[in-house]
């Protein structure tokens, strides 16, 4: 049999009275295949990677698992140890208190000799580099790290295929790749078969083929080339295009035709290095920075470096040389924050950014002061929030903290008495309480009627609108949030990020958005704060922190696919400008590189013609 | 803030102390407690004591340990004090003036009754000192496991542990990111009368159940599906061996506490009465 895997015609639904999660799926997975799953939130396919390995029984149709069906009781722990799973929250899956002990845990159920299991752990470990910490407490590791040791924990089962339940979702960049590559590696060289289920379109670019779900049934499927080349499909799913694919159709409707199908940084790139090379030399316009080309076009932002407001209205916030000392004074004692100074101008919008463990959460927990620096000042609209310490609640409100999953926050019975939490503890009136309430909630796009429902049964993303709006109906001058889109899919991300850039434009408000997601931070902030290890490593306008990308992707940081292109474009000697992180720009600096599209279109001509 | 909070004071090490087999030590550590209030008398006590400092010494663990695990205490101990010196009206009296009388009996008894306080609680402190939780867990499952054909959870029990062991600095970790997002919406969760603080903490406890159950709920599914189906047939990879060392350390310990034990009787002899 070459699939090792076949779902024929796979329904199932939670509960009676709900709408089925899998609507006839029916799906074959080859030996040795890396096959991803892509989809919205809610589109089924958790609930198909469950199906998979006997955790959930569908209700009609079959799992064929090696020849086992999952139907059959007495074969539920073989089918278990064929297909090995790895789930979302990596603190939710780690059972034991040493990292060894927890590799070890289903060699420990499927009762396997002691020495054996050694040798078992240790190959498993060492295939996910995970042996160096065999010997540490899970929760001192980090996001990516205890994911890795999840799959250890899975592999040690000797898994005939993964299967990763939006495994990357809740990591870092770095995190995110470390699990990439452990699980391509597991593919290539063990021929492990990998079912990948994701939201990241970055991640299903690496699959052999790609699987799209929408509503519980397969929307399309292909190898990703296949995929992403349908552009209009994609985006009528809310799903992510590549930038590339972005690219090359936006050239070829400014006249430069271009192929489709082009998914990768590096296909790109070579493409329109071959093309800008057949430029005759006199055609190429060099002198070109960021800034001078911009113009409007229509609905869209070109990236433009706003003019820093005039006047002298004070910075909402101002850090002076500020500095913290956890467990000050002790052996164990760790410097977070080193001589941190910035500002924010009034309406201002700074994008903060940095690895994971940098102290972007440090530094913004003592923006409202929640922790107090161990030296240096903080200025709230021109105010020393630190000068009367017994007055530091009245900064809460000024300078309102949406913090990272915001959605556990919630408590109260109904939506509308959470988001009122705030406001009533400023100890506003009745009416002015309910009014900031409705006003919030529209600006988080919350139905009235939603206002009087549980805050729990709402969606994922709904939930985490309620909680930043429970922070905007404090009417905060200046709103801090820390990873407002993460593990949020392309449409959640992107419909928080739209609504918190209208309230910035509609009130006025400053912000300052957290992330490590450069991508996110480009498309909404105006200026960068670059954190790293508890120093201020940039601090400047959009362009010139771009212009320094490489510094960036030594961070750990992801900048986007974009920016990539162009620094691939100038390592091959092409003397183009690397500041580019909006496509519009992209598309106007390659033409104004190669004066006008007409010469790009003709030096496209002679360069196919070239190699062919 | 909450984060500072040690959990399971373990200090580890190489003594003899933390390489006994913790099957031995647990049941070492009951035989002690037990002796502490059989041994009635003073040689017992000065035994009691005697063997337990030596221990300490062993194992190496700073005296500091001791008095922070013992400051808690004070209270009791001052109480204790108190009751017997006033209600034991035993022997001479010492002094006497208008209805307070403490006699002879009643200091010594007060005495012995701290002497066994603290040796009760710094012996136990012992074994969570020197034998790490999961070892610990280990052993009381192995200790328990003849109970298991009666019925008893012996497995389920020691895997509760476990999974407490190991999500305890998880929900330490969520309670305080809680209390920081609601102090961000102004809520005081340090200041006020006692039930002002109660309720206040409503807002941080349910968001904290909530996620304890979502956590539990996922973890029992990747159980599951690292086929997980409770102790039956289970092989650990962690094998608790014996040795003759271990024997010769747990006989040499019993003997001590024999001649606690047989202490009482020896004082009878000698004619000390109780």
């Amino acid at each position: 049999m070459p699939d090792i895997i076949r779902c024929d015609d796979l329904r199932f639904k939670y509960d009676e009275d709900r709408p089925w999660a899998i609507d006839g799926v029916s799906l074959p997975v080859d030996r040795g295949a890396f096959v991803a799953v892509l989809g919205a939130n809610g589109c089924g396919k958790s609930t198909l990677a469950k199906l998979l390995n006997a955790i959930l029984l569908p209700q009609q149709g079959t799992v064929w698992v090696e020849g086992m069906t999952t139907a059959e009781e007495d074969k539920i722990y073989d089918i278990r140890q064929k297909v090995g799973m790895v789930f979302q929250n990596p603190d939710n899956q780690i059972v034991a208190t040493v990292v060894e002990e927890d590799v070890a845990f289903a060699l420990e159920n499927l009762g396997v000799p002691p020495d054996e299991m050694r040798q078992r752990i240790k190959e498993a470990m060492e295939a996910t580099d995970t042996w160096k910490f065999r010997h540490r407490q899970p929760h001192k590791l980090s996001g990516g790290q205890k994911q890795r040791v999840a799959v250890a924990g899975v592999l040690a089962m000797n898994p005939d295929c993964l299967v990763l339940d939006e495994a990357t979702a809740m990591l870092d960049p770095k995190g995110r790749k470390s699990i990439m590559d452990t699980v391509r590696r597991l593919n290539a060289e063990r021929g492990i078969t990998v079912v990948h289920i994701t939201h990241y379109m970055e991640e299903a670019a690496m699959a052999g083929h790609v699987v799209v779900m929408d509503a519980g049934k397969i929307a399309m499927q292909g190898t990703p080339k296949e995929i992403f080349s349908r552009v209009e499909e994609l985006r009528a799913l809310h799903l992510d295009i590549p930038q590339s694919a972005e690219l090359c159709e936006r050239l070829t409707n400014a006249g430069v035709p271009m192929p489709r199908g082009v998914i990768t940084t590096e296909e790109c790139a070579d493409l329109l290095a071959g093309k800008l090379k057949a430029l005759p030399k006199a055609a190429v316009n060099e002198t070109d920075t960021a800034g001078e080309a911009a113009e409007e076009e229509a609905g869209e932002t070109v990236q433009t470096v706003p003019a820093q407001p005039k006047g002298d209205a004070p910075p909402i916030i101002k850090v002076e040389n500020l500095s913290h000392v956890y467990n000050e004074g002790l052996p164990d004692s760790t410097v977070a924050l080193h001589d941190i100074s910035f500002e924010v101008a009034e309406h201002g919008f700074l994008g903060l950014i940095g690895p994971t463990g940098c102290g972007k959460s440090t530094l913004i927990t003592h923006l409202n002061g929640l922790l107090k620096p161990s030296s240096g000042k903080i200025y709230l609209a021109g105010e020393d929030i630190w000068a009367d310490p017994k007055d530091i609640r009245r900064f809460r409100f000024m300078c309102g903290l949406v913090f990272q999953y915001p959605e556990y926050q919630l408590f109260e019975e109904t939506v509308g008495k959470d988001i009122a939490f705030g406001p009533k503890n400023m100890g506003l009136s009745a009416e002015e309480v309910a009014d900031r309430v409705r006003q919030a909630a529209a600006f988080c796009g919350l139905a009235p009627d939603i206002l009087n429902r549980s805050p729990f049964e709402l969606s994922g993303g709904q939930k985490r609108r309620v909680a930043i709006a429970g922070v905007l109906a404090m009417r905060p001058r200046l709103l801090v949030l820390d990873e407002p889109a993460s593990g949020l899919d392309p449409e959640g991300r992107d419909t928080i990020l739209n609504q918190i850039k209208a309230y910035h434009k509609s009130t006025g408000t400053s912000v300052v958005l957290v992330s490590h997601s450069m991508d996110d931070v480009a498309k909404y902030a105006d200026r960068v704060l670059v954190m790293r290890e508890g120093t201020v490593a940039m601090l400047d306008e959009m362009p010139a922190v771009f212009a320094r990308a490489p510094e960036l992707l030594e961070l750990g940081l992801s900048v986007p696919q974009i920016t990539q292109i162009f620094m691939s474009l100038r390592e091959k000697g092409i003397d183009i400008p690397t500041d580019i992180y909006t496509l519009p720009y992209a598309v106007e600096t390659l033409l104004s590189y190669a004066g006008g599209a007409e010469n790009l279109r003709k030096a496209g001509e002679r360069g196919d013609a070239g190699a062919s | 803030m909450l984060r500072d909070i040690t959990l399971g004071q373990h200090f580890p090490g190489e003594s003899p102390v933390h390489r006994l087999d913790p099957r031995l030590k647990i049941l070492l550590t009951i035989a002690y407690v037990v002796v502490l209030f059989i041994g009635d008398n003073v040689l017992g006590l000065c035994i009691s004591v005697a063997f337990i400092v030596l221990m300490y010494f062993l194992a190496k663990i700073p005296p500091k340990v001791i008095w922070r695990n013992l400051k808690p205490l004070l209270p009791i101990l001052i109480f204790t004090t108190v009751l017997n010196l006033f209600f034991n009206q035993s022997g001479q009296v010492l002094v006497s003036f208008w209805i307070v009388k403490i006699t002879m009996g009643g200091v010594f008894y007060a005495i012995r009754m701290i002497v066994r306080i603290v040796c009760l609680v710094v012996g136990t402190g012992l074994l969570t000192y020197t034998t790490s939780p999961i070892v610990l867990t280990d052993a009381i499952e192995r200790l328990l496991s003849p109970l298991s054909k009666l019925g008893f959870p012996a497995h389920e029990l020691a895997m509760m542990m476990t999974i407490a062991l190991r999500m305890i600095p998880t929900l330490i970790e969520e309670t305080d990111k809680i209390m920081s997002a609601q102090k961000a919406r102004g809520a005081e969760l340090d200041t006020g009368g006692l039930l002002q603080r109660v309720r206040a903490l409503v807002p941080v406890l349910i968001p904290l159940f909530l996620s304890a159950f979502r956590r539990a709920d996922e973890l029992a599914t990747a159980m599951e599906a690292r086929c997980y189906r409770g102790g039956d047939g289970r092989t650990r990879l962690r094998q608790l061996h014996i040795t003759g060392r271990d024997w010769l350390y747990t006989a040499v310990c019993v003997l001590v506490l024999a001649a606690i034990v047989l202490s009482n009787r020896l004082m009878l002899l000698a004619g000390f009465g109780v």
